[in-house]
């Protein structure tokens, strides 16, 4: 029954020790919970000088919230960050439950299960329209912060998406950024025979699997119909009947020309980041938030963001480029006041600069006396000469085809799948509506 | 459910027969007050049951875990899950797991369980060396062995020192390996937890026994055979079905391993019902997952413990 | 079986391949997290010039203080009432042959099987009603019912095995059935609880999703959520992140390196019976 050796002596010792210490733990925690419980409770308080938020800007929106404290004394605001997943699993539960904060994050468009359209509809985000920015949103961005003509998402910031290359690297290697579709092929060629593959790809995280692919879909897609997503929406127009296919061969293409590094698969965002930025790869496929993450890693480097070509025209180019993630007003606030308020800070040029400086991106309104940082120089130039196109999930019916998509991707890249399936699919989740 | 009603007990597991004076006294005064369950009933009804049952009810509803409007759909969303190849392929993925998880784990503990049960000079360290992973939390042990098994991380670096280069893998991008790197990562953790329950039924061994046996000019594998095996049947019940369970469940390290990917390569019905909820915004079709898992988990177990029950009493 | 001959020593070395082979990972977790990060060499090769920096940044930015302390308390609150609460019950569950206490431990072995997504979301809306979000309570409570089935299994199983002369003798002598169980049933029942105590508490201290969600918008955070906020999509410092994995790992391992004899033995023990 009880096992013999349990009876030697030493080991009911060690059973007593144990209990010792299981008793000694009890009360230090229980100690410790009672002042921890005291702390709690004073910062629950403070009355209509608190503001909570949730924000998904981790490393930037904390200079922010400091910066507002400052400007309005006395305000105390309760802030937590997390990662995207948690955050809209935490945010959906929140708003369903009654329990969500005043402020929070809150994705452009739709097509993602934490976007502008998607907590709107069902009356969760509070109507920002007669704030003094709303009317002044540049309409791209007006586009993904409205719903049913109605501003709910103070966006702050524009991100794009091209290549970013590593100076440094790229002058041992002797090349120079290609500007043509057949100039990238042979820039791929040259980098791998130097033994330096042009492209870090870290698609294990997959929503990194997007981005080549969005650069493709700007200018093939978008180059000779602007109007492709009002055709989809009336369906006239399909994924797999379109420039679309052409752009996942592209993508294909510039895999079998060895345009990226080996295993991309195995590779996460992380791994990618480090070949780029110690010149492992000549650049790297990203959004511009990259060049900060890769100067972390390398903080001798430049970094330059430059367009990805997909014809051999180079005036017809077009860069993906779209609102960030923006902050939007809890339509139950219990703070509605310090909420408009902390909206309002977030989109005037203090709280802008601070928090594109912070994430590397530019500024959603003109004017802020912004001054772009050299390595973003091309991006800035494209939204000013109107040659972006807005992320192409941000105006999908439903979550799914983005998921599909990522998955699916995926699939093509380890051989489980093929573009044609993955295109009809992700037609078929279009069609679903939302 | 019948996890260990008592007759499922092997003989001298059962509690020993009354002694004939005292029956007559012993329900009359003897018998333990049923209230003395009522606080763990209280708590476990209202932290899980009535929670589950109220859970239970969005599986025949489309809510989308959001919008306040939702309608009863009856049995669609079971429907559904029919036509839908991701939840399919899930559920194979979850059987494959918790099968492969199971038999490896157990057999490896067993294995190190026999090694550690004999007169090896290092066996009281290696017995806490071996069972230190199963105490670390699994998600940082995930975390960890996603960086260990990346194209340039520490196990290709390992495989090419030694000059194994043409083992080296892809080890979590490539689909057809993803899967058992999953197991893998798991059985690293649980081996030793599996291995330290087998040892304690070893030891329940009296060292006579195997001396006689061994003075009948039984060899080791015989000696297993016949003297230990039957002595190991409550402690191979116990590791089965902790580890098939577990397996069902698992949820952590795929989550931070693979996320389900590459594609769906590694998508169980826990990462799914995950992503459907919460990614997808389809909480009731999550939640009739979830049913569905509850179903699996509670015959897989209920049908091992009958198997195991049953050569149980056979082997004693 | 006793004598050390050739065989015994070849059996010796392999078992240590194993363990070394248990150990590799654990090597590679503490090299890279006292590795600057400007170190790119392989993972495998010793770090040249090993620093601290990483755990005193990694323990500030990571404030695992806070998080060291939350999962003490949650962990040692809600196994002990586990603890207290389940062998109690398991006392008339395992003696009391009548239908009503064989129904309702069915009843209780069903929680082994209902997966957490069941629950997660009605439970989160009772304990928002109760205040309780967003502080270790919640998960206090939630764990003190969740950890119950498996809990009472182990004791019930412990205790179908033990023979009831002593509290039969205990009772018949004039002791209350409390009084009985107190001295007499628990007792007994110690292998069992060290095995229940060394289950609960890792189960306990490891589980990531519930406090992920139930403490989510609070300041308040456990150590596996801190980890896993660590490793969120834009913090991308793996010397960091490993510096904080061995943080959350350290305070666990050092329990058990220090008491190991009697978790292994003790553990083990209670699930003999």
């Amino acid at each position: 029954m009880i096992p013999a050796f349990l009876l030697r002596k030493g080991d009911l010792m060690n059973t007593r020790n144990l209990t010792v210490l299981v008793a000694a733990t009890t009360a230090t925690a229980l100690l410790a919970a009672c002042s921890g419980g005291t702390k709690a409770s004073d910062s629950g308080g403070g009355g209509s000088k608190t503001l909570t938020l949730a924000s998904v800007d981790q490393g930037s929106v904390e200079d922010v919230v400091k910066a507002f404290e400052k400007a309005n004394p006395g305000v105390k605001v309760r802030y937590t960050t997390s990662g995207a997943d948690q955050y809209q699993q935490q945010i959906r539960t929140q708003l369903s439950s009654g329990t969500a904060p005043d402020v929070m994050s809150v994705w452009p468009g739709n097509g993602n299960p934490g976007a502008t359209y998607v907590l709107a509809k069902p009356g969760y985000l509070r109507d920002l329209s007669d704030q003094p920015w709303a009317a002044k949103l540049p309409d791209a961005v007006k586009s993904v912060a409205q719903y049913e003509g109605k501003t709910y998402n103070a966006v702050f910031g524009l991100n794009g998406i091209g290549a970013v290359y590593n100076q440094q690297a790229m002058e041992k290697a002797g090349l120079t950024p290609p500007d043509t579709w057949k100039e990238l092929l042979a820039f791929c060629r040259d980098a791998k025979a130097k033994g330096t593959p042009a492209f870090a790809l870290g698609i294990q995280d997959n929503w990194v699997t997007q981005l080549v692919l969005y650069s493709m879909v700007a200018t093939t897609v978008y180059g000779d119909d602007r109007d492709f997503d009002q055709k989809m929406q009336a369906g006239q127009a399909t994924f797999a009947k379109s420039a679309w296919t052409t752009a996942v061969d592209k993508y294909l293409t510039m895999e079998k020309t060895g345009c990226f590094q080996k295993n991309p698969l195995g590779t996460n965002y992380e791994a990618s980041q480090q070949l780029a930025a110690t010149g492992k790869t000549l650049g790297i496929v990203q959004g511009n938030w990259v060049i900060a993450l890769l100067k972390g890693k390398n903080p001798k480097g430049t970094f330059t963001f430059k367009a990805l070509p997909a014809t051999d025209d180079p005036a017809a180019t077009l860069i993906p480029a779209a609102a960030g993630a923006g902050y939007g007003v809890n339509a139950k606030a219990k703070n509605p006041e310090l909420a408009l308020k902390f909206v309002n800070f977030v989109m005037s040029p203090e709280g802008m600069n601070l928090f594109v400086k912070k994430q590397g991106s530019l500024p959603s309104l003109p004017d802020t006396g912004h001054k772009v940082d050299p390595s973003l120089t091309e991006l800035s130039t494209f939204i000013q000469d109107d040659r972006t196109v807005p992320f192409m999930d941000q105006l999908w019916p439903n979550p799914k085809v983005q998921q599909t998509m990522l998955s699916g991707l995926q699939e093509i890249f380890s051989g489980q799948t093929t573009s044609a399936e993955l295109l009809a699919e992700m037609d078929a989740d279009y069609k679903a509506g939302s | 459910m019948t996890l260990a009603p008592n007759e499922h007990l092997p003989d001298r597991d059962r509690p020993p027969d009354p002694v004939p004076v005292t029956t007559a006294r012993r329900d009359a005064r003897t018998t333990p007050p049923w209230w003395f369950a009522a606080p763990a009933l209280l708590l476990f009804a209202f932290v899980v049951l009535v929670p589950s049952a109220r859970g239970v009810y969005y599986a025949f509803t489309d809510w989308d875990g959001l919008d306040p409007h939702y309608a009863f759909v009856g049995l669609g969303n079971f429907a559904d899950m029919l036509r839908d190849a991701d939840a399919m392929q899930a559920i194979w993925h979850t059987l494959l797991i918790a099968v492969s998880i199971t038999v490896v784990q157990n057999g490896v503990g067993l294995l190190l369980a026999l090694g550690v049960n004999t007169a090896i000079r290092s066996r009281n360290l290696l017995r806490v060396f071996l069972f230190a992973p199963a105490v670390v939390t699994p998600i940082v042990t995930a975390y960890l062995w996603r960086n260990l098994l990346g194209p340039d991380g520490a196990v290709n670096s390992l495989l090419g020192a030694v000059g194994l280069d043409s083992w080296e893998q892809d080890w979590l991008g490539d689909p057809d390996l993803a899967l058992w790197a999953v197991v893998g990562v798991v059985v690293w953790q649980f081996a030793g937890y599996s291995m330290v329950i087998f040892l304690a039924g070893l030891q329940s061994v009296p060292k006579e026994v195997h001396e006689a046996a061994a003075m009948d000019g039984a060899g080791p594998v015989r000696r297993f055979w016949s003297v230990t095996r039957p002595l190991l049947a409550p402690a191979l019940t116990i590791n089965l079905m902790l580890s098939i369970i577990g397996g069902i469940k698992l949820f952590d390290q795929v989550y931070a391993l693979t996320g389900g990917g590459p594609g769906h390569a590694t998508d169980t019905l826990s990462t799914l019902i995950y992503k459907d909820a919460f990614t997808l915004g389809e909480f009731g079709y999550s939640i009739a997952l979830a049913v569905v898992l509850t179903v699996i988990v509670a015959v897989a177990s209920t049908g091992q413990y009958l198997l195991l029950s049953r050569n149980e009493r056979a082997a004693s | 079986m006793n004598r050390y001959r050739p065989r015994t020593f070849a059996l010796e070395l392999a078992m240590i391949a194993a363990a070394l082979f248990v150990a590799f990972p654990l090597y590679v977790l503490v090299n890279l997290a006292v590795r600057p990060s400007s170190d790119t060499s392989s993972p495998i090769s010793p770090t040249g010039s090993p620093t601290l920096d990483n755990f005193t940044q990694a323990w500030q930015q990571g404030a695992l203080g806070g998080a060291l302390a939350n999962s003490l308390l949650v962990t040692v609150c809600s196994v002990a009432i586990v603890l207290a609460v389940s062998s109690l019950a398991a006392y008339p569950l395992a003696r009391v042959t009548a239908r009503w206490s064989r129904g309702t431990y069915l009843l209780v072995l069903l929680g082994l099987v209902l997966p957490f997504q069941l629950a997660s979301l009605p439970l989160y809306q009772t304990l928002r009603d109760l205040g309780l979000l967003g502080t270790p309570w919640a998960l206090v409570l939630f764990y003190s019912g969740l950890q119950v089935p498996f809990t009472v299994f182990l004791y019930v199983g412990f205790l179908r095995a033990l023979p009831r002369d002593f509290e039969d003798a205990a009772l018949i002598d004039g002791c209350t059935p409390l009084q009985a169980f107190r001295r007499v049933v628990l007792p007994m029942l110690k292998p069992v609880t060290v095995t229940a105590l060394v289950l609960n508490t890792v189960a306990v201290w490891n589980d990531f999703f519930t406090p992920l969600l139930y403490l989510s918008g609070s300041a308040q955070q456990t150590m596996p959520v801190a980890i896993a906020g660590f490793v969120g999509q834009y913090v991308t410092d793996w010397n960091l992140i490993f510096a904080a994995l061995v943080i959350s790992v350290l305070p666990v391992l050092l329990v058990y390196f220090l008491l190991q004899r009697s978790i292994i033995n003790g553990f083990a023990g209670g699930l003999r019976g």
